[in-house]
């Protein structure tokens, strides 16, 4: 199993360089172009591939295949569409979500089988002994079923469930080619069973609908750490059960061998430090056995994503200016507010990275002085003086939403804000760790735009919701997932009893472990890396021949190359017409256009740690 | 005229009765100190408390105390060859003092915020003043010292310009130049001769809060809470030095006559002199034991006097040569010391909304009684959560005022109107009063204090009904603010008999007050809606039919007991039900028409039983605790 280790590290840091590296350049690539087309020629593109867009639409939604599964509109269900379509292509959403849901299968299986094996001791206990009793029955597999149900499921979990088999519909549909939109009646009803502000065919505010999602998700990751805590039993069984068949490491075991690697790695530290000019290979390599290592750590049985992803912390300091005691309060968040100004500000299109980034610093971290009639009530001083108030963010989330308020309640009811704000592909950080640092150095993090969701139209009630998401099949995420197990099976789990049983199930997504037959192999490998089977469950599958073929209709009138390959593609998702454009295109989408009431209201940027090379 | 009307276009804004609990005579600080004066030729201390005190040492005795003041004094200054002060305070006021004697003169309201800090051009004998308001005053000493009550009016010329809360002002002896600090980051100068703004200093990196000009106005050092003190050249409009002496905030500063040397001290409780010409030369005065609020040169300049924001006052030897050669070392005692008083800490209101017990700083816990107020206990350096917990009681009473502890005293501010302050109703015999003719008469904690505290103003009334139970000490400070904001009035409940405090208070006292301590009214009672549920045990023959088919919402005072409401179910819900009414004292063993008696009526509350004597606030708060209507079941017990 060492070996194994070995072997695997070179391979994902040679993913990484793949993946991290090539964006890079096409930035630099597109960077360049863009800056070369003159201000003129721009707004002619502008008003053209407007024209393009405007007539597409009146052609109807057939005129090309859609190089994603759809989904379609039930009657203001936009708001609805466009965050599914959202979650579905950020960044680790889906791969996380679905090993949550092979956990909670997992766990409730276990229950149950505990359940039973309290009850009627016998034919349950030679089933988990394992391999020996491979052939299961469908009875088993039939009580087992029901078994499952003896433990009430709740609404909330319900919805989470619903989430990730609407997303295995639409990998399905991708799987089979068919253009046909589907219809998320199934979620939608679990949502509104959960939640009754979403009953009745009204148009919602995405936001809500997104900050409800994901609070839905974190309360199911909490009742799965819940049971496992409560039945702490759960694991140490798993462990007991030999798996001789699974070269795979379950994960309570890895985190037992990890201590054995940290032991290997410091080892190999004190020969990096002998070594003046050490080679940058076996520094990466540390680097990602340490990433692993922690991922380790984390992403355990009831490893809450939502609030690794999604939450940060924000840090109130205040300052009394009597006695300069500071104090401190640490709130966690899922997305930032952005307030925008209802005047409108000259900002033009063409804006550099530097100072849109700027703007969201400036909206975000705030600094405030706490005086006159505000005074700040001092502990120590015990009265009201003048203080000073900083918000700052102690850590941003691997996926920042930024929210932008552009609907503001006045006496005439809500109103909406089209001020034009820039929406920078790529934003500096501004965390504290990010704000600190000198002036010479690179910070440690940037965010990269990978979605947004825009608001169209001139009020809440009446507008539409369109997305844009960044087209990427998200390998990277699946990549030497740690949680990988035997199978890219929905329980998720070592034993090889619940694999097979699994087979009714679901006959396409069953894989044997590495040593079993060579066409799984060969599917669970790409570029010589081993992937998460979860791919094959629920993860996008763009049909890249689709876009190739939307791409390579464009006229090219402009004597220029737009196109940098699949990676730099972008998704219109407008209900159930999804339409590839190029990243170019996507920037005149966003850029500023006089009175325009299409706008975008969340934007999602996920998170880039720059590795240092030394 | 009509505009004055209530509900006009300026309604006047609404007035707060305070009180402060203190000794009659507070001879010690009771918290930090914020500046300090000396009077070379009697030797004379001067100190300012955030206690709102001002005291006055001679040859380091105590001498007496300037109290006038309401919030935390800020600065003092000592003009007119000692025969007058200055001071500036928290309560938004400059107040004029004849020093000798030791009364307020007369009070500047000009300033709309804080008042934080002076500055004194003596040949001129002008005096300037600024604070968080963002504005600088400049004031004619010999004007204000002319001051009476019919010539009450002063020109002021005001210094433009400040963007920012001002904490720190210096102007030098000749009065041709005045700089302040403030939350800007930057200094602002003046001339004060004619008000010419005339530039600005930036360099500092935060606050500044120390400043001093050198007699003849070309230099000038400042401190600043980015830890650093800079010397400016005001000539050249630059910083000439940078001194980094001190760990954290400095926040005074003080300079030799000559301009040779500076003393610094801030919130790193250092006091250091430094060498202006070799500013690596510099000596460490002494550490104190808390964060340096202020110094200043003893008669003789061989020492300073050192402020902290503890109470007490130290005197500590200045450097010579011998000392920057470090030929010497320095003493690490004080060669003289003021001791200061403890600062009241951590107050808590017990339940029965009538004893505070509080711990100040030297960790001693005592027992404070707002009616009466004064202290009645003196604990020692007891737990305070221990006894916290030994005092609780399962009592609810309403909130009918704050405490503040700002001053480090008690402060008992009174509710901002009818309804907060007169919240509080309990029986006479609860409340300590033991000739009162009826122990179950309901009497209202609110206006009993408010008849105390106005007693001498408005005379005892001789009407039993209105009865003084209480009364409070004369040296007691009664204040009259506007919520949450300046001071009206402040007067000694024994001061006010006098003819002119009576007009003043005739004028700054609220309506709602007066009416409610001369008339005989009974004030509004807080209600308490609540549903009576038969229990599941009662016989159903036993109810009147038409009760059953929905709850019926009472309304109770709140104060009423339990018992009480078992005499209503008896009489209302169980039975025939045409009993007169029984009255508050009746006997609650004399059988009833249906042959139950109270005792046998048990109410409970959440399934808790309650006591009959429980009032109806007090279940509410400690076992229905929810702001929704209160339930209660009642069955019957030993039914024959």
């Amino acid at each position: 199993m060492t070996i194994l280790e070995e072997n695997v590290i070179p391979l994902r840091s040679k993913l990484r360089l793949l993946t991290t590296n090539p964006p890079a350049k096409q930035l630099l690539k597109r960077k360049g172009a863009f800056q070369e087309a003159p201000v003129s020629k721009k707004l002619e593109l502008d008003t053209m591939l407007n024209g393009y867009r405007t007539d597409q639409r009146g052609n109807g939604d057939a005129v090309h295949d859609s190089p994603v599964a759809t989904l379609s509109n039930m009657g203001n269900t936009c708001f609805l569409n466009s965050v599914l379509y959202t979650l579905r292509y950020a960044p680790t959403f889906l791969h996380n979500l679905h090993h949550l849901i092979g956990d909670l299968a997992l766990v409730s299986s276990r229950l149950s089988q505990t359940k039973a094996k309290t009850s009627s001791l016998g034919r349950n206990v030679g089933a988990i002994t394992g391999p020996s009793s491979r052939s299961t029955s469908s009875k088993d597999l039939l009580s087992l079923g029901t078994s499952n149900d003896i433990i009430p499921k709740s609404k909330v979990q319900i919805v989470t469930e619903k989430l990730h088999e609407l997303y295995i519909t639409m990998h399905n549909l991708e799987v089979k080619e068919s253009s046909d939109a589907y219809q998320p009646v199934a979620l939608l009803q679990a949502i509104r069973e959960a939640n009754y502000i979403f009953e009745g065919n009204h148009q919602q505010d995405a936001h809500e609908l997104l900050v409800y999602l994901l609070d839905n998700i974190r309360e199911t990751c909490d009742l799965l750490t819940q049971q496992v805590q409560q039945n702490p039993d759960l694991l140490t069984e798993t462990e007991i059960i030999p798996s001789p068949n699974s070269s795979k490491i379950w994960n309570v075991r890895r985190s037992w061998k990890k201590t054995h690697k940290k032991k290997e790695k410091s080892a190999k530290e004190a020969i990096n430090e002998e070594q003046v000019n050490g080679s940058s290979v076996t520094d990466t390599e540390d680097a990602c056995s340490v990433d692993s290592g922690a991922d380790n750590a984390k992403k355990k049985l009831g490893y809450n994503f939502v609030a690794e992803d999604f939450e940060g912390v924000t840090l109130r300091r205040t300052k009394c200016l009597e006695c300069e005691g500071v104090t401190e309060r640490k709130e966690p968040f899922y997305d930032i507010p952005v307030p925008i100004s209802v005047k409108d500000t000259e900002l033009e299109g063409d804006m550099s990275i530097n100072s849109a980034s700027e703007i969201y610093r400036k909206a975000c971290v705030t600094s405030e002085k706490l005086c006159d009639a505000n005074k700040y009530l001092c502990e120590k001083c015990q009265r009201y003086n003048e203080a000073s108030r900083d918000v700052l963010f102690e850590k941003l989330p691997n996926i920042m939403v930024l929210q932008l308020k552009r609907f503001t309640t006045s006496s005439a009811g809500i109103q909406k804000v089209n001020t034009y704000l820039p929406t920078p592909l790529e934003m500096a950080c501004f965390c504290e760790t990010c704000c600190n640092v000198e002036e010479n150095e690179a910070p440690p993090h940037r965010y990269r735009l990978c979605c947004v969701i825009m608001h169209l139209g001139a009020s809440m009630a009446s507008g539409h919701y369109i997305t844009y998401v960044k087209a990427s099949d998200h390998l990277e995420d699946y990549a030497e997932c740690s949680r990988n197990m035997p199978k890219g099976s929905l329980s998720a789990s070592s034993s090889e009893k619940s694999l097979n049983f699994l087979k009714y199930f679901k006959p396409r997504t069953i894989g044997g472990s590495l040593t079993d037959s060579k066409s799984i192999l060969s599917k669970s490998m790409m570029n010589g890396v081993r992937m998460c089977k979860s791919m094959d469950c629920c993860g996008v599958k763009i049909n890249k021949n689709v876009v190739e073929n939307v791409v390579n209709s464009y006229p090219r009138k402009h004597g220029q190359e737009f196109y940098n390959g699949p990676e730099d593609m972008w998704l219109e998702c407008d209900d159930e017409s999804v339409r590839p454009i190029t990243s170019q295109e996507f920037k005149e989408e966003l850029s500023y256009k006089p009175n325009s009431t299409s706008t975008p209201y969340l934007l999602f940027y996920s998170k880039i740690t720059d590795v240092p090379l030394d | 005229m009509a505009n004055l009307k209530p509900g006009g276009q300026n309604p006047r804004k609404k007035v707060q009765v305070s009180m402060v609990i203190c000794e009659a005579e507070e001879k010690r600080h009771r918290s930090g100190v914020n500046a300090l004066q000396i009077d070379p030729a009697l030797d004379r201390l001067y100190s300012a408390g955030r206690d709102s005190i001002i005291r006055v040492y001679e040859h380091e005795r105590y001498l007496h105390g300037m109290e006038h003041h309401t919030d935390w004094v800020n600065d003092i200054v000592l003009c007119c060859g000692g025969r007058h002060l200055i001071s500036a305070s928290s309560d938004t006021t400059v107040k004029v003092w004849n020093a000798h004697k030791g009364f307020c003169m007369s009070t500047l309201r000009t300033h709309k915020d804080y008042v934080k800090a002076l500055a004194y051009a003596k040949d001129r004998e002008q005096v300037a003043s600024a604070g968080l308001d963002k504005s600088i005053y400049l004031w004619d000493i010999n004007t204000l010292t002319a001051l009476t009550a019919s010539n009450n009016t002063v020109t002021t010329s005001s210094l433009m310009g400040s963007k920012e809360s001002i904490y720190s002002l210096a102007m030098n002896p000749p009065g041709t130049v005045i700089v302040s600090g403030s939350t800007e980051k930057a200094l602002r100068l003046w001339d004060p001769r004619n008000c010419v703004k005339l530039f600005k200093l930036k360099g500092h990196a935060d606050n500044v809060k120390a400043l001093v000009v050198s007699k003849d106005g070309s230099h000038c050092i400042s401190g600043s809470s980015d830890g650093s003190i800079k010397v400016w050249s005001l000539g050249g409009q630059r910083c000439i030095q940078t001194i980094r002496v001190h760990g954290d905030s400095v926040w005074a500063l003080l300079a030799t006559d000559s301009f040779s040397h500076v003393i610094s001290g801030g919130r790193d409780k250092k006091v250091i002199m430094t060498d202006l010409k070799n500013p690596q030369n510099s000596v460490v005065v002494c550490v104190e034991e808390a964060p340096v609020l202020k110094m200043c040169f003893t008669a003789d300049q061989q020492a300073v006097w050192v402020s902290t924001s503890n109470s007490s006052i130290r005197c500590w030897k200045l450097p010579t040569e011998k000392h920057f050669k470090e030929e010497a070392k320095m003493p690490t005692s004080p060669i003289s010391l003021i001791p200061g008083g403890a600062a009241i800490r951590q107050a808590v209101v017990l339940n029965d909304k009538r004893h505070i017990l509080t711990k100040d700083a030297n960790e001693n816990v005592a027992l404070y009684d707002v009616l009466r107020a004064r202290k009645v206990e003196d604990l020692g350096q007891v737990n305070f959560q221990e006894e916290i917990k030994n005092r609780f009681k399962v009592v609810h009473v309403p909130n009918w005022f704050n405490v503040d502890l700002k001053t480090g005293m008690l402060t008992i501010h009174l509710g901002q109107d009818e309804v907060d302050c007169f919240s509080a109703w309990v029986s006479a015999r609860d409340a300590g009063i033991r000739d009162c003719p009826e122990p179950d008469q309901k009497v209202n904690y609110g206006k009993l204090l408010l008849q105390a505290l106005f007693e001498h103003w408005r005379g005892v009334e001789k009407d039993p009904e209105n009865k003084l139970y209480f009364t409070v000490p004369k040296h007691i400070p009664l204040i009259l603010s506007e919520v949450g904001g300046r001071t009206l009035y402040r007067v000694l409940v024994g001061d006010t008999v006098g003819d002119t405090e009576n007009a003043l208070l005739n004028e700054t006292v609220p309506n709602w007050v007066i009416s409610n301590i001369e008339e005989n009214c009974t004030g509004k009672f807080i209600k308490v809606q609540f549903y009576l549920q038969p229990h599941a045990s009662v016989p159903s023959h036993l109810l009147k039919q038409d009760r059953l088919k929905k709850p019926d919402r009472l309304v109770a005072n709140d104060f009423i007991q339990c018992r009480k409401v078992a005499e209503h179910i008896l009489e209302k819900l169980l039975g025939d039900g045409n009993a007169s009414s029984p009255g508050g004292d009746a006997d609650s063993t004399t059988p009833t028409n249906n042959g139950y008696n109270v005792d046998q009526i048990e109410l409970t509350c959440n399934d808790q039983i309650l006591d009959p004597a429980m009032d109806l606030r007090t279940v509410k708060h400690f076992i229905w605790k929810s702001s929704a209507d209160l339930t209660l079941h009642y069955r019957i017990v030993n039914a024959k």
